[in-house]
Order: C-alpha cells, then sequence, then structure tokens
C-alpha cells in the first residue's frame, strides 16, 4: 500500500471541518478557506451546473480570491482553458509555466471543486484522499441547496401568509432598525414593497410627531425584556392623515434568551374609534332627549297637580272644609306629586333607568309632612339599604308608599300621639319557606293605634287600600298586612 | 526610502520627523512605528495627523527595530518613495462588519492598488475579528504579491487607539497599504511539536476551551509537566506558557503559532489569533537557539526569494536597493531576553537598512498561499525603493 504524504491529522481536520454549515454559502466558503490553509493552495473555486440555456455550461458559486481578482492569475486562466465539466475524467490536473499546477475534482451530484497551487502539485495519494473528502462537501452543499430551497419556500409562505393579514408586521434590531415587514406596513409608510424598509427607522420617513414616542415604546421593550400589548396610539400617514392604530411589540430572542430586536404588529382601528365615537354621541344626544322627556312629564304632572290644588282651595273657600272634594282633590294632587318626583329624581340624577328609591321616599316623606300635623310628632325612617327600581315598578312602588304612608300620618297618630314609621324597600333572595327565588319587599311599619275594629285592609273598599291591592297587583306582587299589639306592618311584595 | 528615528518618543519628535519625510520630493506616503511607551493620545496627536497631505500609516508596538537596535521608546518615520495606496478599515470588534465592501471603496479610488505588488497590513491585535478581516484582504487582492505585517497594541491589552492614520488614531480597525513595489519576503519561527496533535473540541474565536474533549488548562498542564516545563499555575501563566505555544499543522508549510497568553476562569486557554474548532494542534517548544537560528531562516528564505523574483526579470534589469522590514513577536523577545540582540543581528546580516517593530500577531504570505495571522514567528520583507 503507497503511504500517504501527508500528516493524518490535517486529512481528519479536513474531513470534520468541511461540510458542517447548514447554510450553504458559508458551507463553500469554509471549505474553501480550510484547504487553501491546509494544502498550500492560494486558490480555490465551486462551480455548479448552469441552468439549462444558459450560455456557459457551469457557474462560479464561490471562489477564494474573488473571481475578478483570480481572473488575472495565469493557473486560474489554464485550469479554465479544460475546465471540469469538460474533462475526460477526473479527478484532473495541469499546469501553467513553471508555477502554477491546478486540480479539477467531482462534487457528485453537485459541481466541481478547482483548487490552485504552485511550485508542485498535490500528490496521487492526497488527491485520493481527497475524493472522500470532497464526496462529503458534495452531500452537505446539496443538504444545503435542499434546505435553502425549503427555507426559501417557507419564508415565501411565511411572507405570503404576512401580505395576506390585514394586520400590519414589522421587526427591527436592537439599534432600532427596520429589519423588515408586511407590505401593508411598508405602505403605510410609503414604501412600494416591504424590502425597502430594511434599514430604515423611525425617523428615516417623513416628519411625524409621534416618531419619539414609538422610538421610546422600543426601547422599553428592548430594555425590560417585557412586551407593551394592545394599547392605542396615533399615526401620520405619508399623505398627512392620522390614524389610529392598536398596538402590540414584544422583544425577539435569540436561542440562548438574549434579547436580539422586537416585533411590533398594529391594527388600523380607525373604523371602530369613529363608530364608537358615533355611538357615544348618539347616546349622550338620547339621553339629553331622555332627560327633557322626564323634564317636561314632571312639568306637565306638576301643572295638574297645581290645577287640582287650586280646585281644592275653591272647594275650601265654598265653605264645605275638609270636604270630601277636598280630600279627593289632595289625595289626587298628592298621588300625581309623587309620580312627578319620580320623574324629576329621574332627571336630575341623570339616569334614566333606575329609579334611587331611597331619594324618592325621602322627598316623599317631606312632602307628606307638609300636609299631615302629626308629622311634626312622628320620626319616619328610611332604611338605608333600600333598593332601586326600574321606571315601571318605581312609579306604583312610590304611589304605594304615598298610600301607605298618608294613611299612617292620617289615622294611626292622633291628638297628641308620637312615634315612629318606618320604611324599607330591600331585594330579598330567601324569604322562610318560600320558593328561594327573589323578590322585592316593601313594607312601611308604624307604632301607632290600632285600625278600627273590623277593618281588614286587604278587603277593604277604601280607595288607599285599594289602590295598594291594585298597584301591588300590577307589580306582579301581593299586599299583606301583620298587627301585632305594638305596630302594623303594611307589605307589598313583588318580583323585581 | 526615507527613514528617520526619534528616540525622545515626544510627539513634537514625530512632528518634526513628519515634516522632514514630507519635504522630500520623492516621498508618496509616511509610515509611522511607535512604541507604546512613547504614551501617544489621540488628543495630542489626532491634530498632528490631520493636518498631513500625504498617505499616513502607522501603528504603536511594544517595541521598535532599528537595524542593531531594540528601542522600548521612540518612533520611526519612513517616508515611503513608491505609489502608496492607503486602506483604512474599521469594524474588527464587530462580527458583522463587511470587510470586502470597506476594501473595494478603498480600492476603487485607487490605480495601483490592483496589480500593486506589495502590501502591508497593520491590525489591532486584540480585535476579535482579525482572522475574517485577513481572509477578505487576500479574497479582495488575491495572490501574487508579498503581504507583510503585525498586530499593533501594547502589552498592557488595554485596548486604547493603536493604529495612526489621516483621520487620527483609531482602534478596532486595520490599515493596508498598498505599496507599487516589489518585495521578498521569509517566514519562520523556530518551534517544534512535543506533544500532540490535540483536537480542539471545543473553541470560540480566540478561545481554545477543549481539547481531546477535556478541559484546555487541565490537558494542557499535564502536556507541559511531561515536557519538563515544570508546573504552570494560572497566577504565572504566561511566564511558563511562552515556552510552549500551540501549533496548528498545515502541509508542506511551516505551523501556524498560536500564543496562549491568559487563562479563563473556566479553564479555556485565550490565544492572540483564533484557534478554529477541529483544528488540530501540537504544543510547540524552542529554546533560544532555535528561535534565533529561525530568524536566520527568515531572512535567508527572503534573500532566496529575491533571488528567484531578480532571475525571472529580464537581464537589463537594474537592480533596485531594498529596506529590510522585520516584524518580529514581541513573545519572541520576552522568551529571548539578553539574547533578543542575537536574534535581531541575524536578520539584519549586514543589510544596509533595517526597521521593523516587536508586533503581536504577525501577517505574512509571499503571494503562493493563503494569508495567514501568525504568532510568536519572524518575519522577514525585503522591500524594493
Amino acid at each position: 500500500m503507497r503511504r500517504l504524504d501527508v500528516p493524518l491529522e490535517i486529512l481528519y481536520e479536513l474531513a470534520m471541518s468541511i461540510g458542517n454549515s447548514t447554510d450553504l454559502n458559508e458551507n463553500i466558503q469554509e471549505a474553501l478557506s480550510t484547504y487553501l490553509q491546509k494544502l498550500h493552495c492560494f486558490a480555490g473555486a465551486v462551480f455548479v451546473p448552469a441552468p439549462p440555456g444558459s450560455p456557459e455550461p457551469a457557474i462560479l458559486v464561490k471562489s477564494i480570491p474573488r473571481q475578478s481578482t483570480l481572473s488575472r492569475n495565469e493557473g486560474y486562466r489554464a485550469a479554465m482553458a479544460y475546465p471540469g465539466w469538460s474533462a475526460g475524467g477526473l479527478p484532473s490536473k495541469g499546469s501553467a509555466g513553471l508555477d502554477y499546477h491546478y486540480h479539477w475534482f467531482d462534487l457528485p451530484e453537485y459541481g466541481w471543486l478547482l483548487l490552485l497551487r504552485t511550485h508542485q502539485p498535490l500528490s496521487n495519494g492526497l488527491q485520493s484522499a481527497l475524493l472522500e473528502i470532497n464526496s462529503k462537501l458534495a452531500i452537505s452543499a446539496r443538504s444545503c441547496s435542499t434546505t435553502a430551497l425549503h427555507l426559501k419556500e417557507s419564508r415565501q409562505l411565511l411572507r405570503n401568509v404576512l401580505d395576506t393579514i390585514p394586520a400590519r408586521v414589522f421587526w427591527k434590531d436592537n439599534d432600532l432598525r427596520f429589519v423588515g415587514c408586511n407590505i401593508a406596513f411598508a405602505r403605510d409608510k410609503g414604501l412600494a414593497s416591504a424590502a425597502e424598509i430594511a434599514g430604515c427607522d423611525d425617523r428615516s420617513f417623513s416628519p411625524s410627531p409621534y416618531s419619539e414616542k414609538y422610538r421610546a415604546d422600543d426601547r422599553r421593550v428592548l430594555a425590560t425584556g417585557e412586551p407593551l400589548r394592545d394599547y392605542e396610539e396615533q399615526q401620520t400617514r405619508p399623505d398627512g392623515t392620522e390614524r389610529w392604530l392598536r398596538t402590540s411589540k414584544v422583544p425577539l430572542r435569540d436561542e440562548w434568551g438574549a434579547v436580539i430586536g422586537l416585533l411590533g404588529v398594529y391594527e388600523d382601528v380607525t373604523e371602530e374609534k369613529r363608530s364608537e365615537e358615533q355611538i357615544r354621541r348618539q347616546l349622550k344626544e338620547r339621553e339629553a332627549l331622555l332627560a327633557e322627556i322626564h323634564h317636561r312629564v314632571f312639568n306637565s304632572l306638576s301643572v295638574i297637580s297645581g290645577l287640582l290644588s287650586l280646585q281644592a282651595s275653591r272647594a275650601a273657600e265654598t265653605g264645605d272644609q275638609r270636604s270630601n272634594v277636598d280630600r279627593a282633590f289632595r289625595a289626587t294632587r298628592m298621588r300625581i306629586d309623587t309620580m312627578a318626583m319620580i320623574y324629576r329624581s329621574l332627571y336630575r340624577a341623570g339616569e334614566y333607568v333606575d329609579v334611587d328609591m331611597a331619594v324618592c321616599l325621602r322627598d316623599l316623606a317631606n312632602h307628606l309632612s307638609h300636609d299631615y300635623p302629626a308629622a311634626r310628632r312622628v320620626v319616619i325612617t328610611i332604611e338605608e339599604d333600600t333598593a332601586s327600581l326600574p321606571l315601571e315598578k318605581a312609579i306604583p312602588c312610590a304611589l304605594i308608599a304615598n298610600e301607605l304612608l298618608s294613611n299612617a300620618l292620617r289615622y294611626a297618630f292622633p291628638g297628641e300621639r308620637s312615634g315612629t314609621i318606618v320604611i324599607s324597600l330591600r331585594l330579598e333572595s330567601e324569604f322562610p319557606g318560600g320558593d328561594g327565588e327573589e323578590k322585592i319587599s316593601f313594607s312601611v311599619v308604624d307604632d301607632g293605634i290600632a285600625l278600627p275594629a273590623g277593618t281588614d285592609p286587604e278587603r277593604t273598599e277604601s280607595l288607599g287600600f285599594y289602590l295598594v291591592r291594585v298597584l301591588a297587583k300590577q307589580l306582579r306582587g301581593f299586599f299583606t298586612v301583620d298587627i301585632l299589639e305594638e305596630s302594623k306592618t303594611f307589605c307589598v311584595t313583588f318580583p323585581p | 526610502m526615507r527613514i528617520s528615528i526619534d528616540r525622545s518618543g515626544t510627539v513634537e519628535g514625530l512632528e518634526r520627523s513628519l515634516q522632514d519625510a514630507a519635504s522630500q520630493g520623492d516621498v508618496q506616503g509616511i509610515l509611522i512605528l511607535a512604541c507604546a511607551a512613547n504614551g501617544f493620545s489621540p488628543d495630542r496627536l489626532d491634530p498632528i495627523l490631520h493636518r498631513q497631505k500625504l498617505p499616513v500609516a502607522g501603528g504603536v508596538f511594544p517595541a521598535i527595530l532599528s537595524g542593531d537596535e531594540k528601542l522600548e521608546v521612540g518612533t520611526i518615520v519612513v517616508g515611503l518613495s513608491m505609489d502608496v495606496t492607503p486602506l483604512h478599515i474599521e469594524g474588527l470588534d464587530e462580527s458583522a462588519t463587511d470587510f470586502v465592501s470597506q476594501l473595494d471603496v478603498g480600492l476603487a479610488a485607487s490605480s495601483p492598488g490592483s496589480t500593486a505588488a506589495t502590501v502591508l497590513v497593520l491590525v489591532d491585535a486584540f480585535a476579535p475579528h482579525i482572522d475574517r478581516f485577513v481572509e477578505a484582504v487576500y479574497t479582495v487582492l488575491g495572490p501574487e504579491r508579498t503581504y507583510v505585517g503585525g498586530g499593533t497594541g501594547s502589552l498592557e491589552m488595554d485596548r486604547s487607539p493603536s493604529l495612526l492614520t489621516n483621520k487620527g488614531m483609531i482602534s478596532g480597525g486595520a490599515l493596508v497599504l498598498i505599496l507599487d513595489t516589489m518585495s521578498s519576503l521569509g517566514v519562520s519561527h523556530g518551534w517544534t511539536p512535543v506533544a500532540g496533535p490535540f483536537c480542539v473540541t471545543d473553541a470560540e474565536g480566540p478561545e481554545i476551551r477543549t481539547l481531546d474533549s477535556l478541559e484546555a488548562f487541565e490537558l494542557y498542564r499535564e502536556v507541559i509537566r511531561g515536557a519538563g516545563g515544570g508546573e504552570i499555575t494560572r497566577e504565572r501563566f504566561f511566564e511558563v506558557a511562552k515556552a510552549y505555544p500551540f501549533g496548528i499543522s498545515r502541509m508542506e508549510q511551516e505551523l501556524v503559532v498560536r500564543d496562549p497568553f491568559s487563562v479563563n476562569d473556566r479553564g479555556a486557554l485565550v490565544c492572540v489569533g483564533s484557534v478554529p474548532r477541529g483544528a488540530f494542534v501540537h504544543v510547540l517548544k524552542g529554546d533560544e537557539d532555535s528561535l534565533i537560528a529561525a530568524a536566520g531562516d527568515a531572512r535567508e528564505r527572503s534573500t532566496i526569494n529575491r533571488e528567484r523574483l531578480a532571475a525571472r526579470r529580464a537581464p537589463d534589469h537594474v537592480e533596485r536597493p531594498t529596506t529590510r522590514f522585520f516584524f518580529d513577536c514581541i513573545s519572541r523577545v520576552l522568551f529571548l531576553g539578553e539574547r533578543f540582540s542575537e536574534e535581531l543581528r541575524a536578520v539584519h546580516h549586514g543589510s544596509s537598512a533595517l526597521v521593523g517593530v516587536c508586533s503581536i500577531g504577525e501577517v505574512a504570505n509571499n503571494g503562493d498561499s493563503f494569508l495567514e495571522f501568525y504568532n510568536k514567528t519572524a518575519v522577514v520583507a525585503d522591500i524594493e525603493h
């Protein structure tokens, strides 16, 4: 066996060092550089077959030195006169003058390798040994080409996806320079293609008052490594129009976790913001309209109440004091006033759906105090946890309160008797022995004198209690009276 | 060439030398070789460099050489009498720098650069991407030229600006001076393998982390102990390591020497210049005699190459005078101590003019192989003028 005239570690190093990169360009570059360093060559080049229809049969992938420099060399020109693709068999070698020797090697199913030396050619033993190493380089280069093709396809797919979605996507390096973006973002910046963004930063485009704000946000993401999500900001387009954006920025990290840049995504929410603004404006207009209606209802009821008051005064002037007509007018006026109070509380509070019944009941109690002298001796308490009610329930409930409170002030505290009236309106979820459903319980409790003997409020035909029963029905509830020795409890229970 | 030496090492002395060189009619560019101990700083030197009308290139080195003399304070100014194309390269501290583009920009503005035969390269010795830069220089300028040069800086490794250009003092860069003149080259080091080869199983740039999958420092310590070099410790690492550099094998050529100058906390050996993962390295040993002999050998190879060059020329070609440039690694100076003067004499060897530096790494190629960044090596170039 012929003894190899090359240190084995050099061959081993060549075998181990060549064809390890997954990047084709890097792979070929490293291979050529290693060959030149280890084998005392002054130049090397890799060629691949040219695509069909090309004028030349092969194209140069890479060379060291580069082709424009190398083409001046006599050895290279000699090698190109008898290229690997036209040689009778590979490896082949030749020389130019005394100083230059060239070697062509096959890179199976990939291309050809050219190595150039001075002084003397590679030995036959070394040429044979290089065949195996070149096969490894060829396999690696083919694999890189396939990987590069797949990578290209994947990138194209990703590019298509990025260019199809309506969101704008961009990514920047640690120096806040754009590295890439999708076409929608490029258009927002006034560029014709996404490729034009590379190397630009936010100050590269037409002056915008928001550039420094964008950069401050970027710096925050890069410094903290924490994303900024779903915040709104503004943008000035190249045509001068102002847009609203909903933006998120997240840090990009390398395989060791170090922050190497950031990815930004935003949607144009200008139309959404406009719709929201329109709805807000319409709502405001409707609220104003509703307030006006409630005000007018209040005014109308006040006018009716005033007319009834005037009519009652006239009846009194005819000498029929405290006549039935007078009482009827007063009672009716109180009922109208009660309804007016509800509307007033609505437009005063600026709340057009629910009525704060605590306020309403307090107003009612104050109002009735002026009409009934007993009110000076009686303490009227509105319990603190009084519920709010929707308008359609608030009016009958307030009318019930008017009837029960009027009755109590009129009849329960005759002469100089003093006492208390407690009003409560609460939402109760549990009734002893009940069905467990929520109910509203409205009650008026007084510690005045007992009802006249034989009076059953749940059946009596008196207008007040009759109205209470009718209104309780309207509320889909029921009216109960609980009479104890020291107090009477009038209660209307109805669903919320 | 006009050579002037300022032994004071002052800014004023340099300025006088520059004025003197610039006033010579045939001088087309200026090379400055300065000692680190001069303490040149950008605030004092930049205004002077900015004022120079001729192309200026230079470096700060641990020591400079003139004839048989090594100076640790002082400045040599060489007035270059041939056409000079200076290329100023930046970004050797950054991994993404495109050196080829920078070289192209410089070359586009020059006429002789494309064919001139001698290339002087000065590079910041502690920049991390020297290898990529050196490869780019060769990719652009190619073979059939003589490349010679070395790493600038001080032994304090403080990364203060060590390159001198018309733009001022810079760091993290390189200077390529293309000289339109012929030259010959000799490279030799005198180190021989005592152990190995060991596979560099993990490395990053100039840092060898593991050898044969073992912690690099542990293996290195065992090898030195076995070679009779005594005990090497982290504390007195370079004291011992300067006698046991690494050598990377190449076919038909000198080993490329890598000088381990420190060991880090993780047991990795840090060298001047990178060592690729997957490379095989030998541990080398030399003695004072072998190193001095190698320096003489480098001079002799340059002489032989010069004779070959002469043989190719037309019979009526008139021999031109040469100046000997000597880039000798500072670690050889540290190793040889008092006997460095013998090495210098072996290279000077009666030549009329010798200028040089004690560099931190050397660049050399006589045009027939890939360009390399060496350590602990003697590089001799005879440049015509």
